[in-house]
């Protein structure tokens, strides 16, 4: 159905159906009960963040040596003076000219 | 997606946190595109390592070929010679520990973009499509 009306790479995406246009109370009820939901979410999205850090460590044996403004540096050397690291994989082909 | 997190460095700076992207084409590439895209956050390059390839988000010709590779934790065809994906690191004393990686829509924490576009009435508008729309900040 989409595929009727869109090509990829479209950027104008199809009309949106309207939705019941209600009173302002009518509008808070429903604003309220999906607020329930939102906060169940919440409470999960912190449940899972808990575990996520009670995931067990691997050590790193390898000794992984990357290149960048400083020359090469090694995986402790992206550290800096701090304890913990998030490297963010950025999808960069030897063969492309862009990220 | 780096538009993303290149606002936020000096806050995780702050907690304790190091943040760093990888890719493996070489630097020069890597320092070009920076250029182009007026980045400043700290990005190297593993074309001299195997880190890429180790943390499944690079695959080799054989792989593609085959299109059956490790990715987000099950056999499968990457479609591309790179994927996207987040790895956590944590250093004690001289050692460094492996904690976390995800791939994926498992790195979607990295787009606020799609975070404020979920508060709207068209939402991502992505039509069951995937994220199509997304463009360099200079292509719009």
């Amino acid at each position: 159905m989409l595929g009727d009306v869109l090509h990829a790479g479209d950027m104008i995406a199809p009309a949106m159906a309207d939705r019941p246009i209600v009173s302002p109370d009518k509008w808070l009820d429903a604003r309220i009960a999906l607020l329930k939901k939102e906060k169940e979410f919440t409470k999960l999205k912190d449940d899972l963040a808990r575990q996520r850090r009670e995931l067990p460590w691997e050590k790193v044996d390898k000794n992984y040596v990357f290149v960048g403004p400083k020359g090469k540096e090694t995986l402790p050397d992206l550290f800096e003076n701090r304890s913990q690291l998030i490297v963010y994989h950025f999808m960069f082909d030897p063969s492309w000219e862009a990220g | 997606m780096a538009d993303s997190f290149a606002g936020i460095i000096i806050h995780l700076n702050h907690r304790d946190v190091t943040m760093a992207a990888v890719s493996l084409a070489p630097y020069p590439k890597l320092k070009a595109y920076e250029e182009r895209m007026r980045w400043n956050f700290k990005w190297l390059s593993s074309s001299e390592t195997d880190f890429n390839y180790d943390y499944h988000v690079s695959f080799t010709p054989e792989e593609l070929k085959k299109k059956k590779a490790m990715y987000n934790y099950a056999m499968q065809d990457p479609g591309q010679p790179q994927r996207e994906g987040v790895s956590v690191f944590y250093k004690k004393g001289n050692d460094v520990f492996h904690t976390y990686s995800a791939y994926a829509r498992g790195i979607e924490i990295f787009m606020d973009d799609y975070q404020l576009l979920d508060l709207t009435p068209k939402g991502r508008d992505e039509g069951g499509r995937g994220p199509f729309w997304v463009r360099r900040h200079d292509e719009y």
